[in-house]
């Protein structure tokens, strides 16, 4: 079985008279393993995933399934990925809560009965189906993040790359979202700064440190202390 | 305006509601070329363009805090027209009935401004989101040119909430309230407001291409059908604007 995510020596510079922002990143998630990356501010997680998604140029080798990233490849490595941005307003496109997760669907030529049912599907495992009619400026943060992530799910993506999901979330909405993507079977990386969060659902969590993959765990414990010496 | 960007779409209830969104849609740009057909500021064109106004007013019915916000824009807008009265050539040359000659003009320029903004401003009320798309996506127009007003439409709901946050920031940071507030910000827009909304239009971008958003994409969602009702509403509304062409033309008004 082919993993669905690797890294294999990857480097990031973002300009060259500078030291890269990520050294040499290796490693790899099998299908349905769920990571989290950690880090402090500025490390380089949200660079990382953009760099998967061929945002962000990068030296060696990335591979989303069985598909290299590269320029080339980058309409076929992006369909098999559902990918949530921190800041979710930016990823909402649409002007209403259904219209927007049903867009994926839509634009793979499901009819849009049957677009809508799935939609309400998975705002209904998200908890804010009673929002679907709902334009997108009226909603809370947390509410735009749900829906952001409604409308990467409900193409049921292999992968998903997870910018700092529970950001603005309330316990409720964090509590839902680690159930439902505790049962979401897909192979998972998530960059959070919510530990209990990662405990929850992640299997694996990684940590970038100035550049480096500095720590490939388990156990959460090894991080907790090392951001109190900090 | 401080009413909600998004609650203003839609709000209106008149009858006109019940027709598809691409009748809405084009009936209300065949009254606006109506309005501006009409001879101004002559006593029938006046006349013609209050029962234009009220008639199309009366189908609509937007709310009253839409047309209280609409007015005052439309006074910001053009009543500013009659401080060049002064600078018209005529009147410069103190030529005997130059100043009435200018008010004349630019009372046409005003009242031709003012009613085709109350009239097409009117679009947001009788249109929700979704109902606009569906109009602009039944009519023969190109999707890169509907894509590009849907999205900034879009876009324009979180631009003025940031810039209410800025102008809330301003505020609480020690800056005067009222006009002086309002001027700091007008300031500041190039410092600050410029530079976010850029990295935000670079945000959207990445989010659009990691999203398979283009204009074709646009084709997936629901066009409006047609009904008698529909026929009727776009044939009057021709036959309004035809008809003020020929009155025109033949002298009558």
């Amino acid at each position: 079985m082919h993993a669905a995510l690797i890294y294999d020596k990857v480097s990031i510079h973002y300009h060259d008279e500078q030291a890269p922002l990520l050294r040499e990143i290796q490693f790899c998630l099998q299908p349905g393993e769920r990571a989290a990356l950690v880090g402090l501010n500025g490390s380089g997680k949200t660079t990382l995933l953009m760099a998967t998604v061929g945002l962000v140029p990068h030296d060696g080798t990335i591979y989303a399934g069985d598909i290299q990233v590269t320029a080339k490849t980058l309409s076929a490595v992006r369909e098999n990925i559902g990918f949530l941005f921190n800041v979710p307003e930016d990823q909402l496109l649409f002007p209403t809560v259904l219209d927007d997760v049903t867009f994926g669907l839509r634009q793979r030529g499901i009819p849009a009965a049957d677009a809508n049912a799935r939609g309400m599907e998975i705002l209904k495992k998200l908890k804010i189906e009673d929002l679907a009619a709902q334009p997108l400026p009226q909603l809370s943060h947390g509410q735009k993040q749900r829906t952001a992530l409604a409308g990467a799910l409900v193409v049921s993506p292999p992968l998903l790359l997870l910018d700092e999901p529970t950001a603005g979330l309330d316990p409720l909405g964090k509590r839902a979202l680690a159930g439902f993507l505790t049962d979401y079977p897909a192979a998972m990386l998530i960059t959070t700064h919510d530990l209990d969060f990662a405990d929850q659902v992640c299997n694996r969590v990684l940590v970038l440190h100035q550049g480096r993959l500095l720590s490939d765990t388990t156990d959460t414990r090894f991080i907790r202390q090392w951001w109190d010496t900090l | 305006m401080k009413s909600h960007w998004s609650a203003i779409w839609g709000s209106s209830q008149g009858p006109l509601r019940r027709v598809a969104p691409p009748t809405r849609l084009v009936g209300c740009v065949l009254v606006f070329f109506s309005s501006l057909s009409l001879p101004l500021p002559t006593l029938p064109g006046l006349f013609l363009l209050a029962a234009l106004l009220l008639g199309w007013y009366g189908l609509s019915r937007p709310s009253w805090q839409w047309l209280k916000s609409v007015t005052q824009m439309n006074f910001l807008l053009f009543m500013p027209y009659y401080l060049f009265l002064p600078f018209f050539p005529g009147v410069i040359s103190g030529e005997p009935g130059a100043g009435f000659r200018a008010f004349l003009i630019t009372s046409s320029v005003v009242i031709h401004g003012m009613a085709g903004v109350w009239i097409l401003t009117s679009i947001a009320g009788l249109l929700t989101p979704v109902e606009l798309r569906q109009a602009l996506l039944s009519l023969p127009l190109p999707l890169a040119l509907t894509t590009i007003v849907l999205q900034i439409l879009h876009q324009a709901a979180e631009l003025i909430r940031e810039t209410q946050r800025m102008a809330s920031a301003i505020a609480l940071r020690g800056a005067a309230r009222g006009w002086a507030s309002s001027l700091r910000l007008l300031v500041s827009i190039p410092q600050l407001w410029l530079p976010r909304v850029l990295q935000r239009a670079e945000r959207t971008a990445a989010a659009m291409e990691i999203r398979g958003f283009n204009p074709e994409a646009l084709a997936c969602f629901e066009r409006a059908t047609l009904h008698s009702i529909d026929y009727l509403i776009l044939g009057l509304s021709t036959g309004i604007w035809v008809g003020i062409l020929i009155l025109r033309g033949t002298g009558w008004i």
